[in-house]
């Protein structure tokens, strides 16, 4: 068996727009190894979403192949999590019974109530939410009901966490918080984490790989590594440098002046 | 005093300003010559008259039996529209086949129930009862049929994320996020019941507020006539306070 937990070989994707079949995804190759946190970056409108939909198995595929773990995505799975931009919560349920519905009906009677409640305090405390287990949503801030989220899709234990733009509705300083936050569960729970962001410096702070998206029809244009060492520094040099790598991407499709300057 | 309680008076004493200055202004009108007190009567009159009815026992039996028809005709009209509003709201095969036979029932008004109610099961309190349930049973089924059919597709994607079956998704997703609909369809069916109790008690009664107020036009009394419209409105007021307060404890 590989060590490709993810392998995409020449998707493609056509939205039916007035009966017209557009292309927003074009002959896409992209492989994730176990354990790695991959950005995906792109424009608004670039199908960074549609392509995370498609591996999370909410949207179809229109041409290629998805594989997860080698078996072709037919469908959402328990192996794969997703994090929308809004936490979606269920304002009616508490945080515990939130974060309970991530978890399959066969699972909460394998474990049995105690163990299921064990389960569920252990990823509470995992996000930094203990002491709202009885909370209601709306009694939460967006960041945490963010993490309420995060919890929900962590608790079933999936190999792959795929993250849509999870922090671009909150403000600059919960923002970096959450950052470093999925950091660190990404390291101590050690899953693989596709992140899609519109936000370069999040992509280079989080990422190990950041993927760049073209627009219209999305293709992707280049993929940088990012060796740098953590706790990244948004103010050193080599993270400008990458950063500068990726601008020059983002520039020359905008077509700017040369003498353009950030 | 604490401030919650002088709030609390303050805005009892705003909310009585307008009624008390119109019964006011009735009784100085009436009083004075100014309306014909035959037909317009004045509050004076009426809540002499009201406390005649009450003494000799007819106002508050007749309120009783009034209430009672409300109260088991809004509750089979409740259940009936909720259930026929799932039915329509989660089954598409449903609202193939109802959704027209519905739509072409639903403007019939109710008053235009009672002589086919009258045919169908006699003069008695079905009649009434049927013709209250029949005004429940559409804001609370229009209501469902929109509360289900508007659950914002963001909730629907998680429970597919999450791999849910159709019957868990409905109870813990579909069901809770329509409710706030289904509250309205209540709500807003409370008044209809009361249109309806009036309607078939001045069609078809010999008891109950309709029958009184219909009675004393006949009767020529202003004032049992006049009494028992406010009556009816105090009644209605009193019923959407009620339903109200139930909304306000779902929501917690």
């Amino acid at each position: 068996m590989s060590d490709n937990i993810l392998e995409i070989k020449k998707l493609n994707k056509y939205f039916d727009i007035d009966g017209q079949p557009v292309q927003v995804l074009k002959d896409i190759d992209l492989e994730v190894k176990r354990g790695e946190f991959v950005c995906i970056v792109g424009f608004s409108g670039c199908g960074k979403s549609t392509l995370l939909r498609m591996i999370s198995g909410l949207e179809t595929i229109s041409d290629g192949e998805i594989l997860v773990n080698g078996k072709p995505v037919t469908g959402p799975g328990f192996e794969r999590g997703m994090i929308f931009q809004e936490p979606r919560l269920f304002p009616w349920k508490k945080v515990k019974d939130n974060i309970a519905y991530g978890l399959s009906n066969k699972r909460k009677k394998e474990l049995g109530k105690e163990k299921t409640a064990e389960l569920i305090q252990e990823y509470v405390k995992l996000v930094n939410l203990e002491g709202f287990e009885n909370a209601y949503p709306r009694q939460l801030s967006g960041g945490m009901q963010q993490r309420v989220s995060l919890a929900r899709s962590l608790v079933s234990d999936p190999d792959i966490l795929l993250l849509d733009e999870p922090f671009g509705a909150l403000d600059a300083i919960t923002r970096m918080n959450m950052q470093k936050e999925t950091l660190r569960i990404w390291k101590e729970d050690k899953k693989t984490m596709i992140l899609v962001t519109h936000d370069i410096d999040e992509a280079i702070y989080l990422g190990q790989k950041v993927v760049v998206l073209g627009q219209r029809p999305g293709t992707i244009k280049k993929v940088i590594d990012v060796n740098l060492s953590s706790p990244r520094q948004r103010t050193s040099i080599e993270f400008s440098e990458i950063r500068r790598k990726i601008y020059k991407e983002f520039i020359e499709e905008e077509e700017i002046p040369t003498d353009y300057s950030i | 005093m604490n401030a919650k309680a002088k709030k609390k008076i303050v805005s009892i004493l705003k909310a009585l300003v307008v009624p008390v200055l119109f019964l006011l202004l009735w009784e100085i009108a009436a009083n004075n010559g100014w309306i014909k007190v035959s037909i317009m009567s004045s509050p004076s009159r009426i809540y002499s008259k009201m406390v005649t009815l009450v003494q000799k026992g007819t106002l508050q039996k007749n309120i009783l039996i009034s209430l009672r028809r409300v109260i088991l005709g809004y509750i089979i009209g409740s259940f009936a529209g909720i259930a026929v509003g799932i039915l329509i709201g989660l089954f598409k095969t449903a609202s193939d086949y109802l959704e027209v036979f519905t739509g072409i029932l639903r403007p019939i008004p109710i008053i235009a129930w009672v002589p086919v109610l009258i045919l169908w099961v006699g003069i008695g309190e079905e009649t009434k009862v049927l013709c209250i349930a029949i005004g429940t049973f559409w804001p609370v089924f229009l209501n469902v049929i929109d509360g289900l059919r508007n659950v914002d597709n963001k909730y629907i994607e998680v429970s597919t994320i999450f791999m849910k079956k159709k019957l868990p998704t409905i109870f813990n997703v579909i069901f809770p996020a329509a409710l706030p609909a289904v509250i309205t369809g209540l709500k807003i069916a409370s008044g209809n019941a009361l249109m309806g109790v009036i309607g078939a008690e001045m069609f078809a009664a010999s008891s109950g507020i309709g029958y009184m107020v219909s009675f004393a036009r006949e009767m020529n009394q202003a004032d049992v006539m006049l009494g028992g419209v406010f009556i009816i409105g105090f009644l209605g007021w009193l019923l959407s306070i009620v339903v109200g307060r139930l909304g306000k404890t779902q929501k917690k």
